[in-house]
């Protein structure tokens, strides 16, 4: 085995996992900059993982293993995808071979599930209450994702991630096709909705609008500190999936040295960080839907992904 | 004795009317109704002599006439001129009409002229326009009484059809592009490969001209267009625009060879029988007599449509009972603008004792009743029974059976309905003193007169140009 | 793919999506609006036929799309009919429920799709050829669900549009075609327009009565 080349999954893992606090912290400080308030530092989230880690856990009564276990599978799940969908590299790294696009799409779903169960594990009202909104509103957003991938696999005729990013990159009428656009705006609504921004779900403590934060709600200490980062993770890989898949392919260097690398890491940052201004310029400008309305949303995006998979059978061009 | 050419009568046809209707425009009233009197008398004229000499053959790429067309245009000018006759007693009670009498009359005028283009114009293109134009010149018609209802009527009216029409005019649009043209005479001459586009371009027209005609489930607008138009109005819709919008599709319908392919024939039985028979059992629960017409209006369709599908027999069958019950209803509406400008209501359960208040009409109107729905002596009453004989002898029994149902249920409904109105028990007090209107109460029985001779084959030509008619789409003779 | 297929494709799905839109929205205003806009979208891919092709007719076909379908009957007739209170005129009685109609449309997207291409692609072989049948259908489902009048003018003309399409893109050729559309314009304009200020003179509202009379 060439040792040489798997340092590249270590090199990615390590990005995702130190990137991501920071992804998060940017997009706290932007968001109170459209608040008219200065906000806390963007290193902010590596504090509070620092304090969480410290912090003593507490058990509920009654649970079982699996509210101690379910945080550290999620985090190994989302560990596992980040070294197989593209987020610094053009090309497939080692690891990239074991799962396909669907494959990643069901570790997380798998990640999701146990996070789940680790809510009605823990017996509280507000974690239930989380967990079945949250998989009410998954029988919405699972399919669309489903049907995402089975759009993104009509372009380019393959499941893989990579010969995406390759033909999307260099063909500009595969980037501009009908099927491509729909799938975009389809996956950017799953993203809102996924990663708990407006107008599906506002941030915070007001258990109204909680659907992600209210699964979590019983861990305390180094617990809740995996389950906060485990959220930023997936943030982080759906964000990096978006602009390197769908939305902004271009640019990356195919060099594998040292240099390459480290340029592609930039380019990642700055093109998350489009990203993130954009999706902050949605916050700042919708409101948040009731909480019946939004089963709508996701049926729009859901609309959406079904249209992109027909424009092709209609049009019979990507 | 000279020798008219056929193309006489038929530019006569067409610019009778519409010159009526621009004519009509003028000033005075009186002056109105006499042009548009004239102008339907000449069309009428026309129309018999076009049936007498038997003309058939085309004029230019766009006009031409064959028997078909010979039958249709003596019903619908035939109607044309008793509603225009019937429209100045009609008018006469009204008391804050919508449109003057010249606007009146011009529509009217223009109403006819748009059904007379359909029969003659040999290109389906242009076909399709005139039934639109149909549309367009008797949707104000219906809002002549100036009420709430009749504004909502004709809202539906033209919504619906038109919607209808889109459809229709996409099958023209792939009628067109599988076959390279749309002249009737070039179809018939080369006629073109039945392909699944073809027989998918004959479905969309049939749902798209069974809008116009009221089939199920498009008829929804064709209760309320029928009940809140006045009443002449009525006739001319009950009686010839329906027909005339089966005319286009009989005519899209001719592209198909003449066994047409089973799929589309059983479709278009398939419509006729539900048509048919939601018809016959909706009319059992009318409350206004003219829905109640309206109902039995659509009925016939339905029969006359699966008469169509069934072929045979029962297509000649579907074409008399097209013409005598195009007469019979109009004297049945005759008589039902007579009860209601009479009587002020269109309820049943309001009107009683009729023949002694209206004897005349109340004659008429029973005549007429047995007329539409099918009493023995009657054409219709061939008509249906030809139908039925027709669909037995290709072995479709239960098209028979429900020929036979719905032309039994909607006899019921509506002849007691009717008999009700005219022979029942006024309550105490409320007996109306005779009070028969000075005319008005004649055309129906001529009408109806027209129904039974059709019945008993005593119109000379008109027997002779029905026959020559349904060998001409296939049909066979009993 | 040449430039005029791409066209074809991005602007049909365009027109698609303006569609899937108009089932899913209650509100009459924004309605209106989409409307114009499917319009405008058929007007530009019709300019642009009208151009590559240096055909006159689809120029006037183009022309009547943006001037009237997008222009003159949406944002001049239909918009004055709720002038008082065009933030508030909806869906009154149907309960219009958003999910259900945009899946209820997508499904009948893909049934007429089958639909079509079991029986009409042998004639229509372009790609997106199907487009505007689903257009019409989904015009005709439009019709069919909604009881606001200015909605269902709304439906009229998303069929006028999926009729044209259809003409303009594969049925070159149709004869008085043109006069056909325009035909079908001074219906949309005269009745639409006339009945529709009638209506209000008589019933004093746009918003629909329920009308006894009328049952049965």
């Amino acid at each position: 085995m060439d040792w040489a080349t798997q340092v590249i999954n270590i090199v990615q893992a390590s990005t995702v996992l130190l990137l991501s606090p920071l992804i998060a912290g940017i997009s706290y400080r932007f968001k109170a900059w459209t608040e008219s308030r200065s906000g806390p530092s963007i290193f902010q989230p590596y504090f509070d993982l620092a304090k969480y880690l410290r912090k003593e856990t507490l058990l509920p009564d009654g649970s079982s293993r699996i509210f101690f276990v379910a945080p550290f599978l999620a985090f190994g799940a989302y560990l596992l995808i980040s070294v197989v969908v593209p987020v610094i590299t053009p090309y497939p790294i080692p690891f990239a071979s074991t799962v396909d696009f669907l494959g990643g799409g069901l570790l997380f779903g798998l990640a999701g599930t146990v996070t789940l169960l680790a809510a009605l594990d823990s017996g509280s009202n507000y974690a239930t209450l989380g967990a079945s909104r949250t998989v009410s509103f998954a029988a919405f957003a699972e399919p669309t994702l489903i049907i995402v991938f089975f759009a993104v696999a009509v372009i380019t005729g393959t499941n893989n991630p990579y010969v995406t990013n390759n033909l999307l990159s260099s063909s500009t009428s595969a980037y501009l096709s009908p099927t491509h656009l729909l799938v975009t705006a389809a996956f950017f609504l799953l993203l809102l909705a996924e990663t708990g921004k407006l107008p599906v779900e506002s941030a915070g403590t007001m258990e109204f609008g909680m659907l992600e934060d209210g699964r979590i709600f019983e861990h305390s200490g180094r617990l809740l500190g995996v389950n906060r980062w485990n959220g930023w993770l997936k943030q982080f890989l759906l964000y990096s999936v978006f602009v390197n898949v769908f939305a902004l392919p271009w640019g990356m260097s195919s060099d594998p040295t040292a240099a390459g690398t480290l340029f592609n890491i930039g380019l990642l940052i700055a093109k998350l960080l489009v990203l993130v201004g954009v999706i902050m310029f949605v916050e700042a400008t919708v409101a948040k839907v009731r909480l019946f309305k939004i089963r709508d949303f996701l049926a729009l995006s859901f609309s959406l992904a079904v249209l992109a998979v027909f424009a092709f059978a209609v049009l019979g061009v990507p | 004795m000279i020798a008219i050419a056929p193309s006489f009568w038929l530019f006569l046809l067409l610019i009778a009317p519409s010159a009526a209707a621009i004519l009509s425009l003028v000033p005075n009233a009186r002056v109105s109704e006499g042009v548009a009197r004239a102008g339907a008398l000449i069309a009428f004229a026309a129309a018999i002599a076009v049936l007498v000499t038997n003309a058939s053959g085309a004029w230019g790429p766009y006009l031409g006439l064959d028997s078909l067309s010979d039958v249709f245009l003596f019903m619908v000018t035939g109607i044309y001129v008793t509603s225009i006759w019937y429209s100045r007693v009609y008018f006469r009670a009204l008391s804050r009409p919508f449109l003057t009498a010249q606007v009146y009359y011009a529509l009217l005028s223009a109403f006819a002229f748009a059904m007379i283009f359909v029969l003659v114009v040999t290109d389906l293109g242009l076909m399709w326009i005139g039934v639109e134009a149909t549309t367009v010149t008797s949707a104000l018609l219906i809002i002549l009484e100036r009420k709430p209802e009749s504004v909502e009527s004709a809202w539906r009216y033209t919504l619906i059809a038109s919607a209808g029409l889109t459809i229709a005019l996409f099958a023209l649009l792939v009628l067109y592009t599988a076959t390279g043209t749309l002249n009737i005479y070039q179809l018939a001459a080369n006629p073109p490969a039945v392909t699944l586009p073809i027989e998918m371009a004959v479905a969309l027209a049939l749902v798209g001209y069974g809008t116009k005609v009221g089939l199920f489930p498009m008829h929804s607008w064709l209760p309320d267009a029928h009940s809140e138009a006045p009443s002449p109005v009525s006739a001319m819709f009950s009686g010839v625009l329906l027909p005339a919008a089966l005319y286009a599709f009989l005519r899209v319908y001719r592209v198909l060879p003449t066994p047409a392919p089973a799929v589309v024939s059983d479709l278009v039985i398939a419509f006729g029988a539900a048509t048919a028979l939601v018809a016959a059992f909706l009319i059992q629960h009318q409350r206004s007599f003219k829905r109640l017409f309206a109902y039995s209006s659509m009925e016939v369709m339905g029969l006359a449509v699966i008469g169509i599908g069934v072929g045979g027999v029962a297509l000649y069958g579907a074409l008399i009972l097209l013409v005598a019950h195009a007469f019979a209803k109009s004297a049945a509406f005759y008589c039902a603008g007579n009860v209601l400008r009479t009587t002020g209501t269109n309820r049943i359960d309001e009107i009683r004792d009729l023949r002694t208040t209206l004897p005349w009409t109340s004659g008429a109107w029973v005549v007429s009743s047995a007329a539409v729905t099918g009493a023995p002596p009657f054409g219709t009453f061939l008509g249906e029974f030809l139908i039925v004989v027709g669909a037995v002898a290709v072995g479709l029994v239960w098209v028979a059976g429900v020929v036979v149902v719905a032309v039994l249920v909607a006899f019921l409904g509506v002849n007691s309905q009717v008999g009700r109105m005219v022979f029942g028990e006024a309550r105490a007090g409320t007996t109306l003193a005779p009070r028969e209107p000075d005319s008005g109460w004649g055309i129906p029985y001529l009408n109806a007169a027209v129904a039974l001779a059709i019945g008993v084959a005593a119109i000379p030509y008109l027997s002779d140009a029905l026959r020559s008619a349904a060998v001409f789409l296939g049909g066979a003779l009993p | 793919m040449d430039a005029t297929a791409e066209v074809i494709a991005l602007v049909g799905i365009g027109i698609l999506l303006t569609a899937l839109y108009l089932q899913s929205e209650s509100f009459v205003d924004p309605l209106i609006r989409a409307i114009a806009l499917q319009s405008l979208l058929l007007g530009v891919l019709l300019g642009w036929l009208a151009w590559t092709q240096r055909s006159v007719d689809l120029a006037i076909l183009a022309a009547l799309a943006v001037g009237v379908r997008a222009a003159f009957i949406p944002l001049f007739v239909l918009r004055r009919q709720i002038r008082a209170f065009r933030w508030r005129v909806r869906e009154l009685h149907a309960a219009h429920r958003v999910t259900g109609h945009a899946l209820a449309a997508v499904a009948l997207a893909i049934v007429s799709w089958f639909v079509f291409q079991e029986t009409l692609a042998s004639v229509f072989p372009q790609p997106g050829a199907a487009l505007p049948f689903i257009l019409l259908m989904q015009g005709l489902l439009m019709l069919a669900t909604r009881s606001n009048t200015i909605v269902q003018v709304i439906g009229y003309l998303e069929e006028e549009n999926a009729v044209v399409y259809a003409g303009a893109l594969f049925s070159q050729g149709f004869p008085l075609f043109v006069e056909v559309v325009v035909f079908l314009d001074v219906l949309g304009v005269v009745l639409v327009g006339v009945i529709l200020s009638i209506q209000r003179d008589v019933t004093g509202s746009p918003e629909e009565a329920v009308l006894e009379e009328l049952t049965g």
